[in-house]
């Protein structure tokens, strides 16, 4: 396998209302190599914790359904004081039409529950390719 | 028996406004009757109404009828003298009631006083008709009141209203399970997804661990693995049941969506069925979603392929004369269109398969309900094609006999207006011109790649996938740059998509690009031109919204010409603004 160098320097936000889907997430990233993994509840966290704290992270990994407010619905707010910020997209539903919404909102990537390690893995190298190439 | 209570209240309002003047009638006449001998003749006018209406004296065991109006003695075959009807279970009047509750409840309120209600169902020459029924008996008088008791007895006709609640409650019914589908769909796929999370983490760690035993637990995880695979199908069975938003209704006409969707059709039912189309030059405009034409195709056909194991055909026939849609199939309709002189197009879909036995017919449309035992099957297909023709205001009918194949005829109300078509580079126009349109799809999300190529195959398009810009132009290079289309995404390793769209333009000029991102800005820097021409996808779209831009792209060689119906960002050189509606 590729090395995982690159992965390990990551910095992820994770925003997930449910705790249990949160765990999930979060020892999966330790199984890639992912241990800098900060956790919000829901979208108002994540924002203000962007808002304190911008450099800290590196990508959001935002679960698409959420009570108060939906994943495309942080993704939009972040967008308009943060253009560039990778964000990862963890839709229901991988149909076209959900798909095709989240990118026209600006999602850098997005991944389809459920996911294996190794797709999410594949999913953030990609990201990290578009993030090198941006930079 | 929630429907029952519906229509006691939808009923109640007929019933209350005959009651009204049933009451106001029984106690002027009676005011009358004191003055001159009681005749009938002040309640003629109720001959006129069409509701039933009876007003009698109660003597001993006998009703003595004053009056009863023209409908009644409809209602009843009743003899133009017949003015008697004895007080027992056995009357005229009681005996239309259909259950010996209801008669029980009658006889004690002609006995003893009261007023009393029902819902009563007759078997009429037509069908079944609903009839709502109330009856007001004087209550016993005090001793030594020597006044007779009277009573009165309406009937309304609520067939109507039954007819146009049920269907409302069937669609409800329907839609309530739609969404009840969905939510529990999207829930369980949550669980799932936790679930087969922790066991790919678990075989991970077993992986690398190596013990005693651990091939034993390994081989339980990916029972696990496969036992939620499965579950993952469930889920996505139960959301193709809710898979449709409110889509677009345009006037197509139906054998072009029929022929459009032609190739998808025979890709569909595989080398073993051959599929012909009858009647394929008539014109026939209906008022529809081609989305939803399409759905209700392909439900159809799954039916017919599971039918027909070894193979056979499947026969679409449009080619019949359009005409008012038979009485047996109106009650699918709304009331309010019901019963109408409206023309209806038929499509049959005919299988060679072996068709169904009256049982089966007789439940094929329930949700959930299936022939096969085996679990294999949702039983939601013919039940969510039911659905689909009732929204597009038709109907839908099995016909069918065991071992002759089965024929599912599609009823679809004909439009008065002129085809969308006509007006816009039109939706039937734009399908069928993109049948030989050549693309490229280039992502480096393989899941996007995938999913955007099936959606343009669908249409008629022949799709060349790319995962990064090399591979893109390796396409271009290999068809002799005849590429009519490249759809790209803008940041992809190797070979970005802006750099891309501007070597395509300069080895194949005529190659139409559209970008599949929003928020321009986030992608480019400053000063990053772009294509004249190039088009991008910034406002939420689903994938009508896409082919409809793509045809608008190949269809305009002037590029000032402004996409309509959806929002774009369009490039002018250096410049991004944004044009469309």
């Amino acid at each position: 396998m590729a090395d995982n160098g690159a992965l390990t320097d990551l910095k992820i936000l994770v925003v997930e209302d449910q705790a249990e889907a949160r765990s999930m997430i979060k020892a999966m990233l330790a199984q890639l190599g992912v241990n800098q993994v900060f956790e919000a509840i829901d979208g108002r966290e994540a924002l203000s914790f962007l808002d304190m704290a911008p450099d800290m992270i590196d990508l959001v990994m935002c679960d698409w359904n959420m009570p108060k407010m939906s994943g495309v619905e942080l993704l939009r707010q972040l967008r308009t004081v943060d253009p560039r910020m990778p964000f990862l997209m963890v839709t229901g539903r991988a149909d076209l039409d959900s798909v095709m919404e989240a990118k026209s909102s600006g999602v850098t990537g997005y991944i389809s529950k459920p996911f294996s390690a190794t797709q999410l893995e594949a999913k953030l190298r990609i990201i990290l390719q578009r993030i090198r190439k941006a930079a | 028996m929630l429907w029952e209570n519906l229509i006691y209240i939808g009923a109640f309002a007929a019933g209350a406004v005959l009651s009204f003047l049933a009451t106001y009638c029984f106690y002027r006449f009676f005011k009358g009757a004191k003055q001159k001998n009681t005749t009938s003749q002040d309640l003629s006018f109720l001959n006129g109404v069409s509701d039933g209406f009876l007003l009698g004296e109660l003597d001993g065991d006998n009703i003595k009828a004053l009056f009863i109006n023209d409908s009644m003695r409809r209602t009843f075959h009743l003899a133009d003298d017949q003015n008697l009807f004895t007080m027992n279970s056995k009357c005229t009047l009681c005996r239309f009631l259909n259950t010996r509750k209801q008669q029980e409840q009658f006889t004690n309120a002609m006995q003893n006083g009261g007023d009393v209600h029902f819902l009563v169902n007759k078997q009429g020459v037509d069908g079944e008709l609903q009839y709502y029924m109330t009856a007001h008996f004087d209550a016993l008088r005090a001793d030594g009141d020597d006044r007779p008791r009277h009573c009165y007895i309406t009937f309304s006709n609520v067939t109507r209203q039954y007819m146009e609640l049920n269907s409302k409650f069937q669609k409800n019914k329907l839609e309530a399970l739609a969404r009840f589908s969905a939510g529990v769909a999207h829930d369980f796929n949550n669980i799932l997804s936790i679930v087969s999370g922790f066991n790919n983490i678990l075989k991970k760690q077993l992986e690398d661990a190596e013990f005693e035993g651990s091939e034993t637990f390994l081989s339980y995880l990916d029972k696990i693995s496969s036992a939620s695979g499965r579950g993952s199908e469930l889920t996505r069975k139960l959301q193709t049941f809710s898979r449709h938003k409110v889509s677009q209704s345009q006037v197509h006409n139906l054998s072009d969506i029929i022929l459009g969707n032609y190739e998808a059709m025979k890709m569909h039912c595989g080398a073993g069925i051959d599929v012909d189309i009858l009647g394929r030059n008539v014109e026939r405009r209906v008022e529809c979603s081609a989305d939803k034409v399409r759905h209700i195709m392909t439900l159809l056909l799954n039916n017919a392929i599971d039918a027909m194991p070894s193979g056979g055909n499947v026969i679409i026939d449009m080619s019949g004369d359009p005409s008012v849609l038979p009485e047996r199939l109106q009650s699918q309709l709304p009331a309010e269109q019901q019963f109408t002189d409206r023309l209806f197009t038929k499509l049959s879909m005919t299988d060679s398969g072996h068709g169904m036995d009256a049982n089966t017919k007789a439940k094929a449309f329930d949700p959930f309900f299936s022939s096969r035992q085996d679990g294999s099957h949702t039983g939601l297909g013919l039940s969510i094609a039911y659905g689909l023709m009732q929204e597009l205001g038709g109907a839908i009918e099995i016909v069918s006999y065991p071992m002759r194949g089965c024929q599912i005829d599609l009823y679809f109300p004909l439009s008065q207006k002129e085809l969308t078509v006509a007006k816009q580079s039109s939706a039937d126009g734009k399908r069928m011109s993109l049948q030989h349109v050549k693309a490229i799809v280039a992502d480096d999300e393989e899941d996007l790649v995938e999913l955007i190529s099936s959606v343009l195959t669908q249409a008629g398009i022949t799709v060349y996938k790319a995962y990064n810009g090399n591979e893109a132009l390796l396409h271009l290079d290999e068809q002799e740059g005849e590429i009519d289309l490249l759809v790209t995404d803008v940041v992809m390793p190797e070979l970005n998509g802006i750099d891309l769209a501007h070597m395509v333009k300069s080895l194949s000029p005529q190659t139409k690009v559209i970008f599949m991102s929003g928020y321009p800005s986030q992608d480019f820097e400053k000063g990053n031109a772009l294509p004249d021409d190039a088009c991008f996808m910034a406002k939420p779209v689903d994938h009508e919204v896409l082919l409809d831009v793509i045809a608008d792209r190949l269809s305009n060689s002037n590029e000032n010409n402004k996409p309509s119906g959806y929002s774009v960002w369009q490039s002018n050189s250096s410049q991004i603004r944004e044009t469309g509606s």
